[in-house]
């Protein structure tokens, strides 16, 4: 593991964790300036290879034009767009925030905690049920298809 | 004495860690005492003593503390503590499940796949087998990401260039 020796010499000083943290997020802001002066539905769109390959909306199809409503205050629409992805979100970002700062602090990601992994498992079971739930053309399931309602 | 690389107990004389095979120079133990709640003053060059530090604080909180990379230094068969930590899953599994959602589906299910399979072989005590799940689940995590954004970025692309009606994301 050639590769991983070289990371680990990279990150063993706090100060280059930190640099690599803020680098990171000052990446996640930038996006999200770009996707909040580009509306999906005016400007052009992202492309999916999923989606132009196969015609079907997988669990996080609607995710980007969801955030592009949630970043301008637009809840129904967003929820409309991906009601999983709007709800996960939060959680999903609070994670990586206590990981990345860990990270930073300690050079180490903590072990597993066997309560988040079983809410891990339950959220990816539901995930597939989602995923085949919005591709069937009947009428309470194509509320879940994204698009604006 | 503490090794710094893989956080092994060792003797006070020791030179090259038995377990590692690293380079011990002498850490006095205070280190680590010093080093909870405030922060140790670690200038930006002498990475060695930072990590040093940093990984005796972990030590300190829990036996079994997973991290990858951290068995890479020098690593022996049948020997070593730092192969017997377990291998943390619920990192690959977050990724796992965004690189199915977000960027590269076929990948993103096989890295689910080995993803939930460290748990099991963690379960029946074979750190071993974990860390090559945790392994494979790596590399389809990359592959998905530079597939993904190969395809994605190529496709935006040629939709930008030909103006075409809009696809979803």
């Amino acid at each position: 593991m050639e590769q991983s020796t070289f990371l680990k010499r990279l990150f063993d000083s706090r100060k280059r964790r930190l640099a690599a943290l803020l680098i990171g997020f000052s990446a996640l802001a930038a996006g999200g300036v770009w996707l909040y002066f580009h509306n999906p539905y005016t400007t052009y769109p992202l492309p999916c290879a999923f989606y132009v390959a196969t015609g079907l909306y997988c669990p996080g199809c609607g995710a980007g034009r969801a955030s592009y409503f949630l970043l301008h205050g637009m809840w129904r629409e967003a929820f409309s767009h991906n009601m999983a992805a709007v709800m996960l979100f939060p959680f999903l970002f609070l994670f990586l925030l206590w990981q990345a700062i860990r990270w930073m602090w300690t050079g180490q990601v903590r072990e597993d905690r066997p309560w988040l992994v079983r809410i891990l498992r339950i959220v990816l079971f539901g995930l597939v049920l989602y995923g085949v739930a919005r591709n069937l053309p009947w009428y309470p399931f194509t509320l879940l298809a994204p698009g604006i309602r | 004495m503490i090794c710094k690389h893989c956080n092994a107990n060792l003797p006070d004389d020791t030179t090259v860690c038995p377990y590692c095979q690293a380079q011990v120079d002498a850490v006095p133990e205070q280190a680590e005492v010093s080093s909870e709640g405030t922060t140790p003053d670690e200038s930006a060059g002498e990475y060695s003593q930072g990590a040093g530090v940093s990984n005796q604080n972990v030590a300190g909180n829990s036996q079994n503390t997973g991290s990858y990379g951290q068995n890479a230094g020098g690593y022996m068969p049948n020997m070593g503590s730092a192969m017997e930590r377990p291998v943390n899953q619920t990192m690959y599994l977050v990724l796992s499940i965004l690189m199915t959602v977000c960027c590269c589906l076929p990948a993103g299910i096989v890295g689910i796949v080995y993803a939930s399979k460290i748990s099991k072989a963690q379960a029946m005590g074979d750190i071993q087998q974990a860390r090559q799940f945790a392994a494979t689940t790596r590399i389809w995590l990359i592959v998905g990401l530079v597939v993904g954004l190969f395809l994605n970025l190529s496709m935006f692309v040629m939709l930008v260039w030909a103006g075409s009606a809009p696809q979803y994301y």
